[in-house]
């Protein structure tokens, strides 16, 4: 018998199987993956809400069944906390460029986020470890200090960047190329201030003018190019594209191409794209849309998402378009703000460039009547009907453009859902975690209180930017 | 042995441990100074002049002691020609024998029901007189363990033990079962007591494989390892009072399992076999109206939703067994649709369509369309009857030079799932050898090698439980049984969407597990004297276990295979040194002194390879691989050393004092820490003795109270902040901070318990009492406890607050009857805990626990509230008690609040033994009172339409699943806010799928009562075998979990629980297998 001493036990009890400290830059390449899978899936809930693709059994989620079980903040805990360690790390090797990388990544994941649930904790999130004010019940903040500091985040991280330096391969999204970064983080704020114009217009005016006013401090995305789009490693079963699917799983789709997209682009005699964002029905060749919330038909009979730009191995996430960034300028030179072009030049290059994007010609297209800029059609909803077809299948983005501009006009009584909840609505928001009212029952509680006329945490009043 | 103490034990102790224990000639001196030796023999009988094997038989005021042998002969060496011997046998009033002299005596001993003076064995294997504690323990022996042929000895324990309570899974081959001795003092810790065998603490961990959280196998609880055939005695002492001298981990109890020896036995051979039949103990009750589809619509095209609601598996289709009239089939009628799609119905004849097994024509390829028909059995023909046999060979010698047992063990246990299985074979070996007069060598081990196929568990496709809840109810399992693959080896499924053929999940999709573990100990002991004795003893636990995954080709999710291999290796080391006087320091005044050492030394390894895709079918094997494998490593390792003392004092044999203290170094704590002392005070006295109470009203009398506190320390690796790495993307490395904020102030727990015990006896033992107030005060508890991620950890380490367990234990003996012939016993007992969370950490007023499987329950812990509350959503109540609906008669769901309690209010179990001649007859009925669960069965039952909540008439009088036009429709039982009743009829089949108020709306009362256990046994008179030449012929018959006398659920057994019995298992329910009753017959030779 061999009593050791105590001595060893500091040794014995350092964890063999993991790491005590690690490169904050392995941390940034795990939350950029994080991110991405999280905010651009095309198979979700909010893709159906969105009416780009629908589920055909099982259609509790689209028959808007969500509820706090179906939900989490492990965002949070997960890409954000090591989003802030590495931000934590970075700061004191003063490595601006991976400080910037990680902030317009943080700013990216807490829009989706706060444009999911409207007020969550913000300011003090992220802080249950701080050594001088350990945080665990956050208060939540409204979603309107939130943009107020993205905004804050971002134009700090743009004026960060030193593009003289690469962040190096550990930056899986732009490969280290911090122009593509700028272009990004600028491109982003755009989309930030369009989210909020017609809460708050000047702000929203006065930031993209300012943007638009001066290109080299703001340089934007200017060129399908330069969008902001991630690809995959095709070989790698762990990050090829999150989209992939292999044949068995697709033959068992539960999603199908919604009714109102394949009805929208058939209307608009648009068959090109159509051909790209849906397969033909296995039955009969056709291209058969099935309404949100439908149940008991047959998959056979039904269009499923587009294989070859949406569905194969290298197909890449699309975080930010070129279309996005003109969609922007059109409605903000509709609403006579200075970009620097007119709204009918931005609409039209828009649409060309999300055709282009595609490698097709959009130029018949621009004159089909439900089109045509000057066709009569009313050219803020040409804009918003555009821009969510465009978005197809970003349904993070897609979901937020339609709460915000009511754009499209879904033909609802088409679709089962609207009976579901009568009274209700459709859907606004999704609900908080079911445990935020035992894990942090304060700050749920005055999150409720400070959000009034919300119905069953979902319906009802939508968040702060959606006044629609 | 060289022998060196724990930094910060007395240097002084160590040197004299180390001096004595070497100097073996030093110590064969010491003989020589001490009063002459005896030699003594004898046989000890009953008073019908029968000997009584296994009597103990002790030297007063010594621990030197021995056992009769077969024929109830014994042998000692005393110190000295005037010592005392006490005889006593479990059943007989003890005797003191005064030796005088005398080296060759006749024993004969008078029945006792109060079976007072028992020698128990406690803490440290010391042996102590029972009347002599100061705290609960409660004793089985062998007997009561075997007699039911029971494989997993914590099932056995069901209902036999004051304040024992045990969670069974189910019915599956292996499942583990959880136990737990007067509650949970831990929030989220262990909770189960320690199982120390022969001296050996083992491990009892519940574990379940996983793959990605969601295949689960159940691969049992550690203790289930230990043969039952290899048991000689059970004693469970129950509180930390109890176990102070076990450390953190008895902390919750310590159950003490002695092993046979062949102790004073001479040579035998005994040979048993037993055989249990398995069946499954209840089955939901399923609808047999309405099968697969949706809208009462339904053909089969391809089971992806190619035909007509062929992709989903619920019940929601077409009536079964219907005879077509002629205006269904009419254009408006409600079977036209079957017209429209080209399937022709004849009027008066049963409605037939295309199905899954209906024959293609070879021309068209079309499925010929078969009767649309019920399957009411298909569930219940699945299940096979279990068998398990258990068959024992054992031989057994003694004598002056020591003893030995060798026995030899093979249980075979085929499940009522079909195709699962468990064989154990187990080799136990005890020997002792006295090297001289004064050092003794004694080894002790078994060895446990356990192989099979076990059944998946857990709400998984891969377990067959999830599909009986999700089969459509025409399908015909049989058939499936029958046609399992096609030609080209792919599944014929009745609904490839979402379900593998249940017989390919059997047969195809395996869940291997190998196991072998050794559990031993080597011991030396060395009597200085007739007072003084030094021991050390290593003991190991080791086991390495290989559980498999095969998953087909063609399965669902698996179109390519999968094949994953899991290794456990898992060790505990504990070192012993422990030096032992027991001594009469006057007539009146004894004396029992212990000091020891222990080190403890604790590792888990696990290491997972897995191939998601195979190259070649069916062949089952790493390099088989489309993709690179994975494989993950996980090790830990933890130590605590310890140095304890313990002093007992004994005062006319009616009154006692124990001391213990024990201080523990861990090595999981931090430094500064890490050490942590305890001590315990327990007394009892005898009062009876004291005012010599008249022996035919006030037979025994004694009052005990003990306080006791026990340290605990925690996992390993939980001080510092750690990264995961991820699959390198390219090149680059990825890692993510772990979302579990480490705890670098880690202190100690520590549990303070309180204990008072009344132990009566009257009217010559014919009735007796014991009643057993307890508290304990559990502060700092080290949990797991989970935080707002928004924080930016999901979990946090922390030492919360304090917890109250308070509790009674009643166990009421009698026999009513008793005569030369026959005699009834009646053994009662009840205990009832109340759990209150007295304070969390800092303000905090609640803790998530963990959140049951499914969302829907979280168990939370709030201050003043009680351990193990049920939180979710449910209804919101009008002040006339009904739920509350909306104008559309849809329940309103409330925010989330406290809906129940996964705690039994109270337990208590009776027995009835009945004895008449050889023939005993054991009725053990038990019961839990309170406590709840969460239904999955009776949630997706509803909404898949498989049982029969969801057909019958409405309050209209109509069949609910007609059309709300004719009056058909459900109607939820609640009223509108102003009160009035609900007028607002539902269509089932859309409205099934609304999750209002989930929670509470499937939460039931867990109680029950059930008759546990009947056992007809008999020995074959004595007279008569002799002329066989044999020994001794037991025979029983059993039944086991035989009924369900109350219960207040509906479609399970409401002691079944989740994927396993493990903690975060506990309260709820999720279509898991049945559990199992069990009848069988046992028999037992001995030559």
């Amino acid at each position: 018998l061999l009593f050791s001493c105590t001595e060893d036990f500091e040794e014995m009890n350092t964890s063999p199987n993991d790491l005590t400290s690690v490169p904050y830059n392995t941390l940034i390449t795990n939350a950029e993956i994080s991110i991405l899978q999280a905010y651009n899936p095309i198979l979700n809930n909010e893709a159906t809400w969105t009416r780009y693709n629908v589920r055909d059994v099982y259609v509790d989620v689209d028959r808007y069944g969500i509820t706090g079980s179906n939900t989490n903040f492990n965002a949070y805990s997960g890409h954000l906390k090591n989003l802030q360690q590495a931000i934590d790390l970075a700061v004191a090797a003063e490595d601006n460029n991976a400080i910037a990388v990680a902030q317009i990544m943080k700013a990216y994941a807490f829009q989706n986020l706060t444009d999911w649930y409207g007020d969550i904790p913000y300011f003090e999130a992220l802080k249950a470890d701080d050594k001088d004010n350990p945080i665990i019940y956050p208060a939540y903040d409204s979603q309107e200090s939130i943009y107020a500091d993205i905004i804050v985040q971002l134009k700090a991280a743009n004026a960060m960047i030193d593009t003289s330096e690469s962040m190096g391969t550990a930056d899986v999204v732009f490969d280290g190329d911090m122009t593509m970064w700028k272009k990004f983080a600028n491109s982003l704020l755009l989309r930030v201030y369009m989210r909020m114009s017609l809460v708050d217009p000047t702000t929203a005016q006065n930031g993209i003018e300012e943007i638009m006013a001066d290109p080299s401090t703001y340089p934007i995305i200017d060129s399908n190019e330069s969008a902001a789009f991630k690809y995959w490693l095709p070989e790698d079963a762990t990050y090829r594209s999150p989209y992939y699917m292999d044949p068995t799983t697709a033959a068992q789709q539960q999603n199908v191409t919604s009714a109102y997209m394949v009805d929208f682009l058939k209307t608009r005699n648009d068959l090109d794209r159509l051909a790209v964002y849906a397969e033909p029905a296995a039955s009969s060749g056709e291209y058969v849309g099935l309404p949100l919330g439908t149940l008991g038909q047959s998959t056979q009979d039904l269009s499923i998402m587009g294989v070859a730009e949406f569905r194969s191995a290298d197909s890449p996430t699309r975080i930010m378009r070129y279309s996005e960034v003109l969609f922007i300028l059109a409605e903000a030179a509709l609403n006579g703000w200075n970009v620097g072009m007119t709204a009918q030049e931005a609409y039209e290059a828009a649409i060309t460039a999300s055709f282009e994007e595609y490698g097709l010609d959009a130029s018949t297209y621009l004159s089909e009547p439900l089109v045509d800029f000057n066709g009569g059609v009313d050219q803020r909803e040409l804009i918003g009907e555009q821009k969510w077809c465009a978005l197809y299948p970003d349904a993070a983005q897609g979901w937020a453009e339609v709460r915000r501009t009511g754009y499209p006009v879904y033909v609802a009584t088409t679709e089962p859902v609207e009976n579901l909840f009568p009274g209700k609505g459709t859907i606004k928001r999704k609900p908080y975690p079911y445990t935020e009212a035992i894990s942090n029952p304060e700050g749920f509680n005055a999150a409720i209180s400070a959000q009034p006329g919300i119905i069953d945490e979902k319906f009802g009043a939508g968040v702060w930017w959606d006044v629609n | 042995a060289m022998v060196t103490l724990p930094c910060g034990v007395a240097h002084a102790s160590d040197t004299k441990v180390h001096k004595e224990s070497l100097n073996i000639k030093d110590l064969a001196s010491y003989s020589t100074l001490t009063e002459a030796q005896q030699q003594v023999s004898g046989v000890v009988l009953d008073n019908n002049g029968l000997p009584l094997p296994g009597a103990n038989v002790l030297e007063k005021g010594t621990a030197n002691g021995t056992q009769t042998d077969f024929d109830g002969k014994f042998s000692i060496t005393v110190s000295n020609e005037n010592a005392v011997l006490v005889v006593s046998y479990l059943g007989f009033v003890s005797k003191e024998i005064s030796l005088s002299g005398q080296t060759n005596l006749s024993v004969t001993l008078e029945e006792d029901a109060s079976q007072l003076d028992e020698v128990v064995v406690t803490a440290l294997g010391i042996t102590r007189e029972k009347k002599a504690l100061g705290y609960a323990v409660q004793e089985l022996s062998g007997d009561d363990i075997k007699n039911t042929a029971e494989t997993n000895v914590v099932n056995a324990l069901a209902g036999k033990s004051a304040g024992v309570f045990v969670n069974s899974s189910n019915g599956n081959v292996g499942a583990s079962s959880r136990i737990t001795i007067r509650g949970n003092q831990s929030l989220t810790g262990n909770n189960q007591p320690l199982f120390v065998v022969d001296g050996v603490p083992i491990d009892n961990s519940i574990v379940s494989s996983s793959r990605g959280g969601y295949d689960f196998t159940d691969m049992g609880n550690g203790a289930a390892d230990i043969n039952p055939s290899d048991i000689a005695e059970m004693t469970v002492l129950k509180g930390g009072n109890a176990a102070a001298l076990y450390g953190s981990r008895g902390a919750n109890g310590v159950i003490l399992i002695t092993t046979k020896s062949g102790k004073g036995k001479g040579f035998s051979v005994s040979v048993e076999n037993s055989t249990t039949f398995s069946n499954p103990f209840l089955l939901p009750d399923y609808q047999n109206e309405y099968g697969q589809g949706g809208g009462q619509q339904f053909w089969y095209e391809d089971g992806l939703n190619g035909g007509k609601n062929d992709g989903v598996d619920e019940s929601f289709g077409p009536r079964l067994d219907y005879v077509v009239q002629a205006e269904d089939i009419a254009p408006g009628g409600k079977l036209y649709w079957a017209i429209e799609a080209g399937f022709p119905q004849t009027p008066g004849e049963i409605l037939t369509l295309p199905q899954f097994n209906s024959p293609v024509d070879p021309v068209t390829g079309e499925r010929t369309p078969t009767p649309w028909v019920s399957n009411p059995d298909n569930i219940k023909n699945f299940y096979d009857t279990g068998i398990t046999r258990v068959t024992n060979v054992s031989l057994t010698n003694g004598g002056e030079w020591g003893n030995m047992r060798l026995s030899i063990t093979n249980s075979d246990q085929t499940g009522m799932v079909p195709n699962t299985d468990q064989v154990k074979n187990t080799i136990n070996f005890s020997g002792k050898a006295n090297l001289t007069d004064k050092l003794s060598f004694e080894a002790k081990g078994s060895f446990i090698n356990s192989n099979g196929n076990l059944n998946g568990s857990g709400y998984t496709f891969n377990n067959i439980g999830m599909q009986t809840i999700w089969t459509a109810r025409q399908v015909d399992w049989d058939y499936l049984k029958n046609n399992v693959e096609n030609p080209d080896g792919t599944q014929i499924s009745w609904i490839s969407r979402w379900h593998n053929n249940p017989y390919w999940i059997q047969y195809k999709n395996l869940n291997p597990q190998t196991k072998n573990r050794f559990i031993g100990s080597s011991s030396i002991k060395y009597q200085f004297n007739d007072w003084l004795s030094l021991s050390t003893r290593a003991g190991i636990d080791y086991s390495n276990e290989q559980v498999e995954l095969i998953r087909a080709y063609y399965g669902l999710n698996d179109t390519e295979g999968r094949y994953a291999v899991s290794n456990y290796f898992r060790q505990e080391i504990n070192a012993d040194v422990l030096l032992s006087a027991v001594k009469n320091i006057t007539d009146d005044l004894s004396l029992t002194a212990n000091l020891g050492a222990n080190v403890m030394n604790n590792q888990y390894r696990l290491q997972t390879s897995s191939v998601n895709k195979l190259v070649v079918p069916n062949i089952y094997s790493l390099s088989n691989a489309k993709e690179t494998p994975t494989t993950t490593f996980y090790q830990r390792e933890k130590e605590i050393q310890s140095a304890f003392a313990s002093v007992s004092l004994g005062y006319k044999s009616q009154l006692y004092l124990d001391l213990t203290g024990r201080n523990d170094w861990s090595s999981t704590l931090p430094t500064g820490n890490n050490s942590y002392f305890y001590p315990s005070a327990t007394t009892s006295w005898i009062f009876s003795e004291t005012f010599k109470t008249d022996r035919n009203f006030l037979s025994f009398g004694k009052a005990r109270l003990s306080i006791a506190q026990v340290g605990n320390d925690t996992d390993p690796y939980r001080l510092d902040a750690t990264y995961n790495a991820s699959t390198p993307y390219g090149d680059n490395a990825s890692f993510s901070l772990s979302s579990t904020m480490p705890a670098a102030d880690l202190v100690n727990e520590l549990i303070t318990s309180k204990e008072l015990g009344l132990d009566l006896k009257f009217l010559n033992n014919r009735i007796g009492l014991d009643l057993t107030l307890y508290q304990s005060i559990a502060k700092n508890q080290i949990l797991s406890a989970p935080l707002t991620p928004t924080s930016g950890y999901g979990t946090q380490i922390i030492n919360a607050g304090q917890v109250n367990n308070e509790g009674v234990e009643l166990i009421l003996t009698g026999t009513p009857i008793k005569t030369d012939n026959f005699s009834w016993d009646i053994t009662a007992n009840y205990a009832k805990n109340t759990s209150k969370i007295i304070a969390l950490n800092g303000d905090v007023e609640r803790l998530e626990l963990y959140t049951a499987e499914g969302n829907q329950i979280t168990v939370v812990a709030e201050v003043g509230g009680e351990y193990g509350e049920m939180w979710g959503k449910g209804f919101v109540y009008h002040e006339n008690g009904k739920p509350i609906v909306d104008a559309d008669g849809v329940p309103l769901t409330s925010d989330v609040k406290k809906l129940g309690n996964i705690m039994p209010d109270w337990l208590g179990g009776l027995n009835n033994s009945f004895s008449y001649k050889n023939f005993n007859l054991s009725v053990l009925i038990d019961a839990k009172m309170g406590g709840d669960v969460y239904s999955r069965t009776n949630q997706d039952g509803w909404a898949t339409g498989a049982l029969t909540s969801t057909v019958g008439l409405n309050p209209n009088g109509v069949n609910v699943r007609d059309p709300l036009e004719d009056g058909g429709g459900y109607l939820f039982d609640g009223v509108f806010e102003d009160g009035t009743p609900n007028t607002v009829y539902k269509d089932l089949d859309g409205f099934r799928w609304n999750s209002f108020a989930r929670a509470e709306r499937w939460l039931y009362d867990a109680s029950y009562v059930k008759l546990r256990q009947i056992t007809l046994s008999y020995s074959l008179p004595k007279t008569l075998i002799s002329k066989l030449g044999l020994k001794a012929v037991d025979l029983s018959v059993f039944g086991r979990n035989l009924a369900l006398l109350y219960k207040k659920n509906e479609n399970f057994d409401p002691e079944v629980s989740n994927r396993d019995a493990s903690l975060s298992s506990q309260g709820s329910e999720f279509a898991s297998n049945p559990s199992a009753r069990n009848v069988g017959f046992r028999a037992k030779f001995t030559f």
